[in-house]
């Protein structure tokens, strides 16, 4: 019994010290006056690293998920003669749960886990060391630009993730198994209202990325300087990560809807 | 044994202790690195020789003890005034840690960029000045994974140099190198320090190399000095150990069987 608390006492010790060596890295990051001059060229080049980088991949599995989800609406709905509700089932679906949740899912796979490795690969050559040596701080100058952009970066990748997803269920609803396009665009111009819809998924999308972001710099800020190190932390990111968004998608689901 | 005094050091380690993963790496260990000169510290693998360094630069913190540089602790620093003492140090890291996502052109002008407004042009012409001062200048548009390990670490010493630091800190520079490179970095570090008059601290356990070109050596072994003096001193010295490390014997006071081992034949 004693044991038990004893490995129950190290492992929450060693927890609370992450998070406390995790917040103080994450203010030493983000609270600075930016030098914009210096600052900016190398954010635009992380939101084209985290964000333009994995368009691609968010444009294909949100048309996929849109088509899905047209075609099993449109089987359920058509034993209730409803099949003219499939525009609302569709947009209600994909803006306030899939658009965010699955975006940021895929964000933590492809953006969170190079972002991991790439700064834990800095760390294992000593390029980070390097850079502390030359009077430049490593969490300003390749933490911070990385952390902006993907903040910027997962907002707007949730609302194309959302408008392809959309097309996606009138492709399937409308164009293959025949709705009327009409009642398919005007079911769900009356049922998703900006404020009550898309804004809670900008907020969602935020705060998934504020969260996946962070967890991908830490872990790889924080492993240890080894083949092996890096792969863990890779792992633990995308882990971390899609537990986390899972988790917090309902947390904000109960305050937001 | 000559001594290095206080007012001609530009560091001095006093009584340091430092423990790193519940090993005790330095036992009240004191040194002083002379200004101006060409410092070597030698010792067995696992000494703690590249810590040492570490500590330095403040990038590790001791126990106990306090490191000065030009009379400043350094550990006593905040972090923005760490950041302030460390443009007047610099480091070669044994890897030479250039920046993988630039050219050899663009690593050597970093430090330039982000610690001065000099316009483009000059910072051209001084980054080809360090390049050409370490003959690397041919390769400045080549990138790290381009060159082979001799002329990454030239490359970073170019780099290092380019700010103009009171210290230089080399960390086992001739680790892997062949001998007509290693012939040249012991050529760089010894003009580097003759023609700019900057400190250089060199960490290695290569003796024949620094001692060509070393003004002062010190040993360390189990987490302390256990000599030092001039070259001459070093290799004139009484002390077995000093003179296995020095002679490279594979057996000696450093046993070449670690203790600790059961007993062969029971373990067999």
């Amino acid at each position: 019994m004693t044991e038990l608390l004893g490995v129950l006492g190290r492992y929450a010790l060693k927890k609370i010290s992450s998070l406390g060596r995790s917040t103080i890295i994450f203010l030493h990051s983000i609270i600075a006056i930016p030098n914009l001059k210096k600052s900016f060229p190398l954010l635009v080049n992380q939101i084209y690293f985290v964000g333009v980088q994995s368009i691609i991949i968010i444009l294909v599995s949100g048309l996929f998920i849109g088509m899905v989800l047209g075609l099993q609406g449109f089987n359920i709905l058509k034993d209730f003669m409803a099949t003219g509700s499939l525009g609302t089932l569709v947009a209600l679906s994909i803006i306030r749960e899939l658009g965010p949740v699955v975006t940021a899912l895929l964000y933590a796979g492809r953006a969170g886990s190079a972002l991991t490795a790439e700064i834990g690969q800095l760390k294992a050559s000593e390029q980070l060391s390097a850079m502390e040596m030359m009077a430049v701080d490593p969490l300003r100058r390749i933490i911070a630009p990385r952390f902006w952009a993907g903040l910027i970066s997962m907002p707007i990748l949730s609302l194309l993730f959302c408008l392809i997803g959309i097309y996606g269920g009138k492709l399937v609803g409308v164009d293959w198994l025949g709705i009327d396009d009409g009642i398919f665009w005007s079911g769900m111009q009356a049922s998703v209202d900006v404020m009550e819809d898309l804004g809670p998924m900008v907020i969602k999308a935020a705060v998934f990325g504020f969260v996946c972001t962070w967890i991908a710099l830490f872990n790889g800020y924080d492993c240890r300087p080894t083949s092996e190190g890096i792969s863990r932390a890779t792992t633990a990111t995308v882990v971390q990560s899609s537990l986390a968004v899972l988790g917090l998608d309902f947390i904000l689901t109960a305050l937001m809807f | 044994m000559s001594e290095i005094l206080d007012e001609d050091s530009l560091i001095k380690v006093n009584n340091v202790s430092f423990s790193y993963a519940s090993k005790q790496i330095y036992k009240n260990l004191s040194l002083n690195i002379p200004k101006g000169k060409i410092t070597a510290i030698l010792g067995p693998s696992g000494t703690g020789k590249t810590t040492i360094l570490r500590l330095i630069g403040a990038q590790l913190t001791p126990d106990e003890g306090t490191i000065e540089f030009d009379g400043i602790n350094v550990h006593s620093l905040r972090r923005q005034e760490l950041y302030e003492l460390r443009k007047r140090m610099s480091m070669l890291f044994q890897s030479g840690a250039l920046f993988s996502d630039m050219n050899v052109f663009d690593n050597v002008a970093f430090p330039v960029r982000e610690h001065t407004k000099l316009p483009e042009e000059l910072i051209h012409d001084v980054v080809l000045m360090n390049l050409e001062a370490v003959g690397m200048r041919a390769a400045a548009y080549l990138y790290p994974s381009e060159l082979s390990g001799g002329m990454a670490r030239r490359a970073a010493l170019a780099r290092s140099i380019a700010l103009d630091p009171d210290l230089i800190m080399y960390d086992e520079p001739f680790v892997g190198q062949d001998p007509i490179t290693k012939g040249v970095l012991v050529k760089l570090i010894a003009d580097i320090n003759k023609s700019l008059g900057k400190t250089s601290v060199v960490v290695t356990h290569d003796v024949k190399e620094i001692l060509e070109v070393a003004h002062y050596v010190y040993i360390l072994s189990e987490g302390t000095v256990l000599g030092s003096g001039t070259p001459q001193e070093i290799v004139n010295s009484n002390d077995p150990r000093v003179i296995q490390f020095i002679q490279g014997d594979f057996d000696g006071p450093y046993a070449f069987k670690l203790k600790g081992s059961q007993n062969y034949i029971e373990e067999l």
